[in-house]
């Protein structure tokens, strides 16, 4: 009976081995690292950027002229706080798009498979990352329509 | 033996534990990619049937607009069109990859990844031109 159940198993267990990384595929990796890297080091900038921005920049100055001086310093706090909580969710999600590109860039150049799976483990946290805060928002977006569509129907 | 001596320097396998970690990373960027897909299709819908109405309202609040409606209008199809793109890249790479290792079939993984690439690329290109448009922001502190 074992014998039997032997040649499923290891058939099951070399499922993946008919795939490999040819020349072809390590220059498209290596293009992916080099593309996913300028993305990560491109949005860390950019978050540091728009923080300055948001510190430094100019108040509001349309609410102070018409006499609200504290509404000005209000809203540029929300812009602070803003631009801090975009930073934090952002660079969260894209130390993991940085971590996949080293590690594939990496495997690509000592074509070690562990840093390959590495690097791949990464990209799936990051794309994992993503799709919860989608799940998160597409809940309170229909949350949103449910409440409006109550609050018609009451109205009527 | 012969076979193995005829195989390429490069060529490495993908193990099961890489391959189950692709097999995970593919389902998250397929829901990804769909409901991005969704996404631009909804926008698309939105700018077709009250693109005019909305033009009208933004025309109150920024007056002159309505010179560069042709402008607005092109500007808002080429962003649709590349996000369109960059959901479809993201997409051949969910199905084609999965695809490729359920099958073991070489040609398919490899379009897959090269899906995968101009994602990447794309995202790239996005990143510098937000990055550039930051830095002309903080320029302007200065």
């Amino acid at each position: 009976m074992e014998n039997q159940d032997l040649p499923e198993n290891s058939n099951q267990l070399d499922n993946f081995f008919g795939i490999s990384f040819d020349a072809e595929a390590w220059g498209l990796l290596r293009q992916i690292a080099l593309w996913a890297k300028i993305c990560a080091l491109c949005a860390f900038i950019g978050y540091g950027a728009v923080l300055i921005i948001a510190i430094f920049g100019h108040k509001d100055y349309t609410l102070e002229t018409e006499g609200f001086s504290v509404g000005a310093y209000v809203r540029k706090g929300g812009t602070i706080a803003g631009a801090l909580i975009s930073m934090l969710i952002g660079g969260f999600i894209n130390y993991f798009l940085y971590r996949f590109a080293n590690a594939i860039g990496r495997g690509v150049k000592t074509m070690d498979s562990l840093a390959l799976n590495e690097g791949f483990d990464n990209l799936r946290i990051y794309f994992k990352i993503f799709g919860v805060l989608l799940i998160i928002f597409l809940s309170l977006v229909a949350l949103g329509i449910l409440i409006a569509v109550i609050a018609l129907g009451r109205r009527l | 033996m012969e076979e193995k001596s005829q195989e390429s320097p490069f060529e490495m396998h993908l193990d099961d534990s890489g391959g189950n970690i692709l097999r995970e990373t593919v389902r998250w960027s397929r829901f990804l990619s769909i409901v991005g897909l969704a996404g631009v299709g909804i926008c698309v819908l939105v700018a077709a049937l009250g693109g005019s109405s909305l033009l009208a309202v933004y025309s109150r609040t920024l007056p002159g607009i309505e010179a560069f409606t042709g402008f607005i209008i092109l500007g808002i199809l080429i962003v649709l069109a590349v996000l369109g793109l960059l959901m479809y890249m993201l997409y051949r790479f969910s199905v084609l990859t999965r695809k490729g290792i359920e099958t073991q079939d070489q040609s398919l993984f490899n379009r897959g990844l090269k899906g995968l690439k101009i994602y990447f690329l794309i995202s790239g290109i996005f990143a510098i031109l937000g990055l550039l448009f930051n830095l002309l922001n903080l320029a302007s502190l200065i």
